[in-house]
């Protein structure tokens, strides 16, 4: 009896060690492992090419700026009464929910416009900080507006109308997550969820780094 | 005699029918334009209690010189916006109308309105029924300090 009690205890004690363990294990942030995520994570992130185009501040804007911090992009245009406020308002969401789960920093976001012809940099101005004051609104030449949309993926068919005329801008609805280090690294397809979104970026920045680079040459 | 117990026969039929009628609208509201903006959209849900399909064919609004019914899209990775002719609202059915989706679209409002404001639509049915709702004009930001969350439209599995 005494001999089966001396093997049982322990045996016991080591399964709910072991459960213990496994538990721990299973929830614990594994950041050598890729997060499974909605988002499309890229293994291999896309770099933006060089332009420039203007800011609703009307100070010049390149993809430089990108750098040194997590941002979400997404493409739209003011005439837009309905998806485009959505997405802005989904934006707001996602930052907010980050900001109070407190794991990681919440995005910058950034609001480019697919009508250069009309968002003038001070109409972005009335718009952009309506939603949120740290939000970026960028508008420019139409080049190369489609070219920092192509390099995301985003299809966006300006029509070749006067500008005074009631025209929409059919555009790709996908938000483009850049890195700190100015690459692209992962998209969100429409339709979008907010709560699904900031568990994802939050996944994401976790597993790639606050500060991509150096956190993420850590885990390897 | 008669003639008059059949005429309070048909008053009462009258307000009966006046009192509820099939297609109702629940929760409307205005989406108030951001500032510089001069298209919004209308949202609501219409509620069908009668046995058969009704459809929206038509709608106005005073406010506003042009409103048409309007749905988002998503096709090929784009989000479209388009015209639709009508919408169908099936016996016993509900229709949501809501941001990303269905929605009534506004253009060229006669005065700017904010929050705070009420719009005024009449919604055309093919049954001849007219619903004339006042809606309020509501901002929604995402901000924690919007009037209203809506949250019924915040729910997943909505889409
Ligand atoms: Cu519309």
């Amino acid at each position: 009896m005494n001999s089966i009690r001396q093997i049982l205890i322990p045996l016991v004690i080591l399964c709910f060690a072991a459960a213990g363990a496994t538990v721990a294990w299973l929830t614990s942030d594994r950041p050598g492992q890729q997060p499974d995520t909605e988002a499309v994570l890229l293994e291999q992130p896309r770099l933006i090419p060089e332009l420039q185009l203007l800011d609703h501040h009307g100070t010049y804007w390149s993809p430089e700026r990108l750098k040194g911090q997590w941002t979400l992009v997404f493409f739209g245009f003011t005439h837009c009464p309905d998806i485009c406020p959505e997405t802005m308002v989904q934006m707001n969401q996602v930052h907010r929910m980050v900001q109070e789960n407190g794991r990681v920093m919440p995005p910058s976001v950034l609001f480019v416009s697919v009508d250069p012809a009309r968002d003038t940099p001070e109409r972005l101005a009335e718009y952009v900080p309506y939603f949120n004051r740290n939000f970026l609104g960028v508008t420019g030449g139409e080049a190369e507006v489609v070219e920092l949309a192509r390099s995301m993926g985003v299809p966006v068919s300006i029509p070749d109308v006067d500008p005074g005329e009631d025209y929409e801008v059919d555009h790709g609805s996908s938000l483009t997550l850049v890195g700190p280090d100015g690459n692209i690294q992962a998209f969100f397809t429409a339709p979008h969820q907010p709560d699904q979104i900031s568990r994802d970026f939050e996944a994401i920045v976790r597993y790639l780094g606050q500060d991509l680079g150096q956190q993420h040459a850590q885990h390897q | 005699m008669r003639t008059l117990f059949l005429a309070l026969g048909l008053l009462t039929l009258s307000l009966a029918v006046q009192a509820a009628p099939p297609v109702t609208a629940e929760s409307p509201w205005v989406r108030e334009a951001p500032p510089g903006s001069s298209v919004t959209a209308a949202y609501l849900d219409l509620v069908n209690q009668g046995d058969e399909t009704i459809t929206l064919v038509n709608v106005r609004s005073e406010e506003f010189r042009r409103a048409e019914i309007h749905e988002t899209i998503h096709e090929d990775g784009q989000a479209k916006m388009r015209a639709v002719d009508e919408i169908a609202v099936p016996a016993e059915g509900r229709v949501e109308l809501k941001p990303g989706g269905k929605h009534l679209m506004l253009h060229e409002p006669r005065e700017e309105l904010s929050v705070g404001d009420w719009a005024h639509l009449v919604l055309e049915f093919d049954n001849g029924q007219l619903l004339e709702l006042a809606v309020p004009v509501k901002r929604r930001t995402g901000r924690d300090d919007d009037d209203d969350h809506h949250d019924h439209h915040e729910h997943r599995g909505h889409h």
